[in-house]
């Protein structure tokens, strides 16, 4: 059994500076204790993307999710509005909900056939008071709908906060919102044929670290390095939030003949520039003047990682029609070849974490630091 | 009505329920033939359904 007090001086060296730091040690990398601690004190008990609203586009479309053993719906109610609840009926505990669908009306328990409206107010509790009798002074509908689970949307990522004791998401995503308010502001249209999910034998945090920083471009993505080259790239550091990198020479050459279009009203600065962010602890974004990427990772055990890849552009036109179908198809296929390109690296990675004498590793000072600021805030949320 | 059950044909089933409860039937069958047209109107999202549904239930004491 994983004791915290074994890993307590990693956690502490983790949380040093750069110079002296180790990374995070191997136990959170190689055992379901681990594991287990990480999804106490760091999914569970703060802000996590669980789902995409393109997930639940219409009115009535409900999502169940499995977030790390909580079972959650997503859903999207009558007025447009995305909700999470708990995925039990508030009667026996059974699953509402065991796939993907659209709810005309309400939400019916498959065992007793409760019933629950979309806001989540017990709607029907049929033969509760015997036969026929669909009533029981016992059981108040006000008292007895769905529970909620505290939930936001931003970028269209869904993030609940299950321990519902969490800093007001307002003020969470706040820096975030803050470096990016050119885009927070404009409508994002999920691109058709644009979604695909990698299944990856790593441990959540090694997929992380390494989308946080360009040291390994030059290495393992050659393409890309061919025209965004190492020195063309930036640390982005928010201690406690979020960290990546930028580039200063985005100007992708998809095709000879067309191009998407930009969200309105850029500043310069976006013209070639783009920026791809952790978001601590589980989203990894990309954003550029004509489209932004997100990876929700499914953490599913210590050692195997579920990506979920996702694309949005600036109109419907470019996300939808089929005159920009083959330039979405080449976006995406880029991107993936991007990511399948990181996939021998992490799982290496993993493998390195079974040595029994690696301490965690040393960080370069100049080239680390957006991982350190990650490996820094998984140590604090555990250290405290 | 059995054929029906797993069909996802809610309408269609709250309708027969509905149609069942008309039949000379002891006050305890026909609100449990109510009772299930209600919760299929409910599931199919019939408002003006479930609304009669409702009145008639509270009528015979299911609601």
């Amino acid at each position: 059994m994983l004791d915290i007090r074994d890993i307590a001086q990693g956690l502490r060296s983790a949380m040093g500076p750069i110079e002296e730091a180790n990374g995070l040690p191997s136990p959170l990398y190689t055992s379901a204790e681990g594991f287990e601690l990480e999804r106490k004190q760091l999914f569970h008990a703060g802000w996590t993307c669980i789902a995409y609203g393109k997930d639940v586009p219409h009115p009535g479309d409900a999502k169940p999710v499995s977030f790390l053993g909580a079972p959650l719906l997503v859903l999207r109610d009558r007025d447009g509005a995305v909700r999470v609840y708990e995925n039990v009926c508030r009667h026996r505990g059974m699953i509402l909900v065991d796939a993907p669908r659209n709810f005309g009306g309400v939400i019916r328990c498959p065992y007793h056939s409760w019933c629950y409206s979309l806001d989540g107010k017990l709607r029907a509790t049929p033969h509760v008071g015997g036969p026929g009798i669909n009533r029981h002074d016992s059981i108040n509908p006000d008292e007895t709908g769905l529970t909620p689970v505290r939930a936001a949307i931003w970028m269209d990522c869904i993030f609940v906060d299950v321990s519902g004791t969490a800093p007001a998401f307002d003020d969470w995503i706040a820096p975030l919102a803050a470096r990016w308010a050119d885009f927070t502001d404009k409508p994002l249209y999920p691109g058709a044929g644009s979604s695909f999910t990698l299944d990856v034998h790593c441990n959540w945090k090694l997929a992380i670290e390494n989308y946080c920083e360009s040291y390994h471009l030059p290495w393992v993505h050659p393409g890309l390095n061919s025209y965004s080259k190492l020195e063309d790239h930036y640390h982005i550091e928010a201690p406690g939030a979020f960290s990546g990198q930028g580039t200063v020479v985005y100007n992708p050459k998809l095709s000879d003949t067309q191009s998407f279009p930009n969200f309105a009203d850029l500043p310069a600065k976006w013209d070639t520039g783009a920026e791809y962010v952790s978001l601590f602890p589980n989203l990894m974004l990309g954003i550029h003047r004509d489209h932004m990427f997100a990876i929700r990772l499914d953490p599913i055990s210590h050692e195997r990682t579920i990506e979920n890849v996702d694309i949005w552009y600036a109109s419907e036109e470019a996300a939808t029609s089929d005159a920009y179908a083959e330039l979405r198809a080449t976006n995406a296929a880029m991107w993936k070849d991007i990511f399948i390109e990181d996939i021998s690296v992490v799982e290496g990675m993993q493998k390195g974490r079974h040595a029994t004498n690696f301490d965690g590793g040393r960080f370069s000072a100049v080239m680390d630091s957006p991982t350190h600021v990650f490996h820094a805030w998984v140590a604090q949320r555990l250290h405290g | 009505m059995r054929a029906l059950h797993d069909s996802g044909q809610h309408g269609e089933l709250s309708h027969l329920h509905e149609e069942a409860a008309t039949r000379p039937l002891p006050l305890e069958a026909r609100r449990f033939h109510l009772t299930h047209a209600w919760v299929y109107a409910l599931v199919e999202g019939d408002a003006p359904h479930v609304a009669r549904l409702e009145d008639q239930l509270r009528v015979l004491g299911g609601l």
